[in-house]
Formats: C-alpha cells, structure tokens, sequence
C-alpha cells in the first residue's frame, strides 16, 4: 500500500517553470510541488498550459527558463529518468498500422521494466483486438491501448494528458479504476490533466490548477476544500472581507455580494452566510477570474447550503 | 530497437526486395545470353579494339533493357523518398515521436539505429543493383568503350552505392528539419536531382587534372587508345596557339590548304603544315578512381546530412 | 463482503461516504465481526477512487476501533456497532417504509417527504456532527 503517501517526498518539483513557443508565451513562471504517491488533477481552461507543463515534465520539451525536478532529476535523455516516465500524449499516438500486440512487444523491448502480461491482460479485459491494427480501433480503444501502454512501463511518475477525452462514461470510470488500482500498489504518481473536473475529482487527492498561463492552486485536494468558503453578505460592498482572506471571485448584486474566499477560518460578520464551497466551484471559480462579471459565480448561486 | 525498426520497416524493405528479385528475373537471363552472343561474335574478329561494329548488330534487340539499366539511376532517389524522407517526418507529422522518445531509449540511439539500418539497406540494395547491371553490361562496356558516359558511370561500380546511401540520408535529414512528410518528398527530390546533375556535369570531369594529347591535326591515330573521357578539345595553329573558331575564315589558314577548305583532306593539308589537335581527357584507368572519389564525395554529404538529422531530433522542442 | 458505492455529485466527501457505508452495514447485520474488507486496491479498482481516500476512511474506522488492519491479510471488522440490534433497525425500516406509503397516499411528492424529513432532523443533526 501507500504506506505514509503525505508530502515527505517530491516526484514533482518545478520551480519558475516558463515555456516560450517563438512570440507566444505557453506557460508563465509555474512553480508547483506533487508530493509522491497522489494522484494530482491538472485542469485548467484551454490555452492554460496543461499540454506544455506535461511535455515539459517528461522531456519532450525544454523550459524556456525555470527548474524542473522529475523523481530527483532534471528531464533529459537518461535511462534512469526515461525508465520511470510514462507519458501518455493527448490523441494518442500510436503506429497506426501495428497492432496493439505489436506495441506491447516493442515496448518489452525498449523498457527494462515492461509487464506484457499485464498488459495483454488488461486489453483483452476490455475486448480490445489485439491481433488488428491500431488504426481500425475506435478512439476509445486506442485511448486504452496507449494506458495500456503506458502502464506496462511500470513508471513511477504518470503522465496523462486529457486521456478521457475519447472515452465513454463507462470506459472513464474503468480507466479510472485501473490508475487508482496501480497507484494503490504504491511507488506511482500520476498527474492526469483534463477539462472533467467532476470525473477527476473521484480520483484525485491533489490538484494543480493552471489558468492565464500561471498556477493557481496546487495543493491537496481535503486542503482546498477546507480553506476555500463561499460567503454571501447583504448590500454590494466587499469592504468587510477580514484581513487575511483572499476573495478569489466575487459577483455583486444590488442587495448581496457572493465571494469565493480563500482561508476558511476567519470569520465574518454575523449577518454574512458562510458555506462550504464543492471543488468543482472552487476551480470554476478560479478559472473565470478574468470572465465578464456577469458569468462569474453563476454555478456558484447555488452552492450547498 | 531493432525489433521496431523491423516492425515498422519491413513492408518497405520487402518490397524493395520483390523489386530487386524483379529486376534480377530480367537481368540473369538476358545477361547470361548477351554474354554468349558476344563471346560467339567477338570470336569471329579477332580484339575488341578492332571490331568497332560488332555492337550494332548484337545490342539491336536491347534497346528496352539499355533503357531499363538507364532507370536503374533513379532507384536512389525512390530509396530517398520512401525509406529516408519519412523516418523522421512521418513520427513527426503523427505524434508518435510522443510516443517512441518517452520509452526507454534515447533520442539518439532511436534516430542512430533507424538510420543505421536504412543506410545499410540502400547500401546492400544499392550494390545488389550495381553487381547486376555492371555485370550484365560487360560486353556493352567491352564493346563501347565508354564507361565514362552518363547511364554508365552513374549506373555501375560503385557509385550506385554512393547515390542509395545519399538519397536515403538526405531523406532523413530533410525529413527531419521539415518534420512533414509531403514537403519532405518534395525537398528530398527536388535536392537529390540538383546534386546529381551538378556533379555529374560540373564536379565529375576535374576530379583529376585531366591528361592532355596533342597530335597532327587530321592524323587517324587518335592517341589514346581504347575508352577514354574527352574533356575537351581544340586546335592549335602552326605557332601552337589555341585556334578560336571566331576566325574561321580563310585568310587564317595556310594558303596551300585554302582551296580545301569544306572538303575531308583540309584537316590532314592543316596537319601537314603544323596545326596540332589538343585533347585534354580522362583515361580509362581512372575509372575506378573516378568511381571512389565521386562515391566518397556522396558518403561525405551523407554523413553531413546524417548529422543535421542528428541535431534536428536532439533540439526537437514538443 | 460489502461493495462500496461513491456519489461524487452527493457533496459528502467519499472517505466519509465510505466510513457511513460500512456503519449502516454493520447497523443492519450485512457486515459482522470477523468480516473483512475489500482491500484498498479491490475498492479504487471497482469504484474509481483515489486509494488515499480508502485509507483515510478505513484509518476512521480503525480509531473508532471497529475495524483492525492485521499486516499482510487485510482488515477486519473487530467490533458491532454499540446501539439497537439488527431486529430493531428492520422494524424502524418497517414503520418508516408505511408511513412513506402514507405520505404518499396524502399526496405528498419526494420533495415534500424530504422536506418533512429534514425538519424532523434538523435539532437531533446540529447536535451531533454537522
């Protein structure tokens, strides 16, 4: 098992993490820790950097300037670092014309770790033709043929970016099943990005939220949830936010100001109601800081009373 | 690694192998009864040197197996285009770069091991071609004497090799900076024929200082004997200075030939008075050295390109 | 052995959704002192949740001292939930069952049952958890 999953160890560190594609500016000066053992969302809006924050974690791309430390190392081309990397790319790339049995038999052979069997197993599992060319899959199918894949390395750091795009529910819910299934086992981190918050949420323990090309949040999941409250006051002022508090979005009306306030604790005046806030709102409240005013907070309206 | 590269290459290597078996199926036979019928012929008149017209009557039935050894010249190029220019391309254009460079394999073993078994494909396919067609031409090289003609020095030897090995680079390199298939080809083609044509016409005839002979104008004994590579020619007046044919008009030759000018006997009556022909050429035995020096020059571009291919993987920013 | 259900969409957290399924299982007698668990790695593979969470809800249950972790075999239920038996919890289910059958018959809608529910509970709730 896990066995003391809590932030003692780092399998991801990037600190200033900036990522320049000729004029434009792919990710801004992101610093976040994952500590080992969690299964850590990465979601944000389009455009926020999700792809390139995971290109760069496995070294498929250079920062542009910043630190990143992957299970103690810098990404490069190492056996070590590429022996304990996993990367599932986003579409899936696979040699269209092999066969999923195909890809399983190359990957023994260039990984020192590799479970075949495991593997074979899992995609016969999900009646996946093993025997046909990765071309003729559905999406879906080839989405669990490059887990599979994926998988098979015995990584111990996983990245996944937007897997569950191409899946239907059911296929989510057991692809899903079969990363907490392996994280379970210990000695694996993954890092999953994807738009579906809800469907993470099941799953994750540990979130990173990239939104204007910068980190927002990343911290542990029950933590955000804990320090994050969402507060109505009467009358259009926010003047009476203690110190200490940070209001992530606010959305005033005439009669009442609804916010989304960082750091739970605090108290506010008696006539304000204090609710505690899901983390999909939490995170929809972050991403829409920079929205017109009148669709923020709108799927806040009605948070749990 | 090599158990990817033959999974992901072997329908490009099998098909290269149907096309060479093809070509053998025509050329063993062919070239086994051209051979008899030229040691049956050359029987009757005694060294080659001096039966000039042997040919004529034994290649008349050839002319769609002399264009076939002709075609031979542009396998390279469909070995740039099909094994080369998509090595890296190809990955490129369908992400599955994502896929190979995040295995346990570096960038530059994956690109070293793929393009060292592409390079020693062309190689051996090239030589395969090479031995064929060298071998079926003997009897036209005895006969013709002229190996250093185009369609024969860039179909026999070892050139062929040189070219095969090239292209195939030159595919990769291109492909590799292009990163897209299409415009890959296009490159590869387009730079593979301008490099072939600019040695073949501007590099190939100095790789020597060519030999020079100067003989009486109109003499028959042309002196170098057998095949040889005319580079040059020209002709030097009485007091050894190069005639231009600007002042071809019949003040400038001696008045004793005047009266011959236009007719067969002038060059001889020019002779007879001291003008010289000049023939600046290649011999015959610079064939093989031709053929090294112009292989190495392919392999030394290969290399180049390899090496941009190299770079290009190493600095690939995904 | 018990089989879990999470609802991410209910608000409770899954740890505690978890630590309440094993509860009413042992209220109800599905679940007896002797039972084992799923491991951790058997309920992230069927539900699709984050292993940590099974930890931390069987951890609850531990310090509550009505499961025991034994290394290397699994965990074990070790202890009955103090309170009424089994026969006492199918009677209450009993009465409540025909007095929804009434409310019902009255011609209240789930709403309306609901909403006499929480006001039936709302004192007895503010003075336990929340």
């Amino acid at each position: 098992m896990t066995g003391g999953s809590s932030a003692q160890t780092a399998a991801v560190e990037a600190v200033g993490l900036t990522k320049s594609f000729k004029s434009t500016v792919a990710l801004r000066d992101c610093t976040i820790t994952v500590p080992e053992g969690r299964i850590c969302a990465l979601v944000g809006p389009n455009g926020s950097g999700k792809t390139t924050l995971l290109r760069c974690l496995a070294g498929l791309a250079r920062p542009s300037a910043g630190v990143v430390n992957v299970l103690g190392h810098a990404p490069g081309q190492d056996h070590e670092f590429l022996a304990n990397v996993s990367f599932l790319a986003q579409d899936v790339p696979l040699w269209k014309r092999l066969t999923a049995k195909d890809h399983i038999a190359i990957g023994a052979r260039l990984n020192p770790r590799w479970d075949t069997t495991g593997a074979r197993h899992r995609l016969a599992q999900l009646e996946i033709p093993a025997d046909k060319p990765v071309g003729t899959l559905s999406g879906g199918q080839r989405a669990q043929v490059g887990l599979a894949l994926a998988l098979a390395k015995k990584p111990k750091l996983l990245l996944l970016d937007e897997p569950l795009a191409a899946l239907d529910p059911l296929a989510r819910r057991h692809f899903l099943g079969v990363l907490a299934e392996d994280v379970s086992e210990g000695g694996l981190t993954v890092l999953i990005s994807s738009h579906l918050i809800t469907e993470l949420h099941r799953v994750s323990d540990y979130l990173v939220l990239l939104a204007a090309s910068r980190t927002q949040l990343c911290a542990d999941v029950d933590d955000i949830i804990g320090s994050h409250r969402l507060v109505k006051c009467p009358g259009g002022g926010g003047e009476r936010v203690p110190a200490g508090v940070k209001v992530v979005n606010s959305f005033r009306s005439a009669r009442e100001t609804t916010m989304l306030v960082r750091a739970g604790a605090a108290s506010f005046e008696p006539e304000c109601e204090v609710h505690s806030v899901g983390l999909e709102e939490i995170v929809l409240g972050y991403m829409s800081q920079g929205a017109p005013a009148d669709l923020r907070l709108l799927h806040a309206q009605g948070g749990e009373g | 690694m090599n158990y990817l590269v033959w999974r992901q290459h072997r329908n490009q290597l099998g098909f290269a192998a149907l096309g060479l078996a093809l070509l053998a199926v025509i050329l063993v036979p062919t070239g086994v009864h051209l051979a008899s019928a030229y040691s049956a012929a050359i029987k009757g008149c005694g060294s080659p040197g001096t039966c000039t017209d042997v040919g004529t009557g034994l290649f008349a039935n050839y002319g769609l197996l002399f264009d076939l050894i002709g075609l031979t010249a542009v396998v390279p190029a469909l070995f740039g285009l099909f094994w080369g220019a998509p090595l890296v391309a190809a990955e490129i254009e369908a992400g599955t770069q994502l896929l190979v460079w995040t295995q346990t394999v570096t960038r530059r073993r994956w690109l070293a091991v793929k393009t060292a078994w592409m390079l020693a494909a062309a190689a051996v396919w090239g030589a395969a071609i090479s031995l064929l067609v060298t071998w079926w031409s003997g009897p036209v090289n005895a006969v013709d004497q002229s190996r250093f003609s185009l369609g024969h020095f860039d179909t026999q030897g070892l050139v062929p090799v040189g070219y095969a090995v090239f292209a195939v680079a030159l595919g990769i390199g291109v492909g590799a900076i292009a990163r897209r298939v299409l415009p890959a080809l296009a490159m590869t083609l387009g730079v593979f024929t301008a490099v072939r044509f600019a040695i073949d016409y501007v590099l190939r005839p100095h790789y020597l200082a060519p030999r020079t002979a100067v003989f009486p104008l109109g003499s028959q004994s042309a002196p170098p004997s057998g095949s040889y590579w005319p580079i040059n020619s020209s002709i030097l007046d009485a007091s050894g200075n190069v005639f231009d044919k600007v002042h071809l008009v019949a003040a400038s030759f001696p008045a004793a030939c005047r009266s011959l000018l236009g007719s067969a006997p002038f060059d001889r009556c020019l002779g007879s008075h001291g003008w010289k022909a000049l023939v600046e050429f290649q011999p015959a035995n610079r064939f093989w050295t031709f053929q090294a020096i112009e292989t190495a020059i392919y392999l030394a571009l290969a290399a180049v390109l390899v090496l941009v291919a190299f770079v290009a993987v190493e600095r690939h920013d995904a | 052995m018990i089989a879990f259900v999470v609802d991410s969409q209910s608000g409770v957290p899954p740890y505690l959704q978890l630590v309440q399924q094993v509860r009413q299982a042992l209220r109800l007698g599905r679940l007896r002192v002797g039972d084992q668990l799923p491991t951790v790695k058997e309920v992230v593979a069927r539900v699709a949740i984050n292993p940590n969470t099974v930890l931390k809800a069987y951890r609850e249950l531990e310090r509550d001292q009505l499961v025991q972790g034994r290394p290397g075999q699994g965990t074990f239920v070790v202890q009955g939930l103090s309170g009424p038996g089994p026969d006492v919890f199918r009677e209450l289910a009993h009465d409540l069952a025909s007095w929804v059958q009434r409310a019902r018959a009255a011609g209240l809608d789930d709403e309306g049952i609901q909403g006499l529910m929480d006001g039936a509970m709302r004192p007895a709730d503010q003075a336990g958890v929340a």
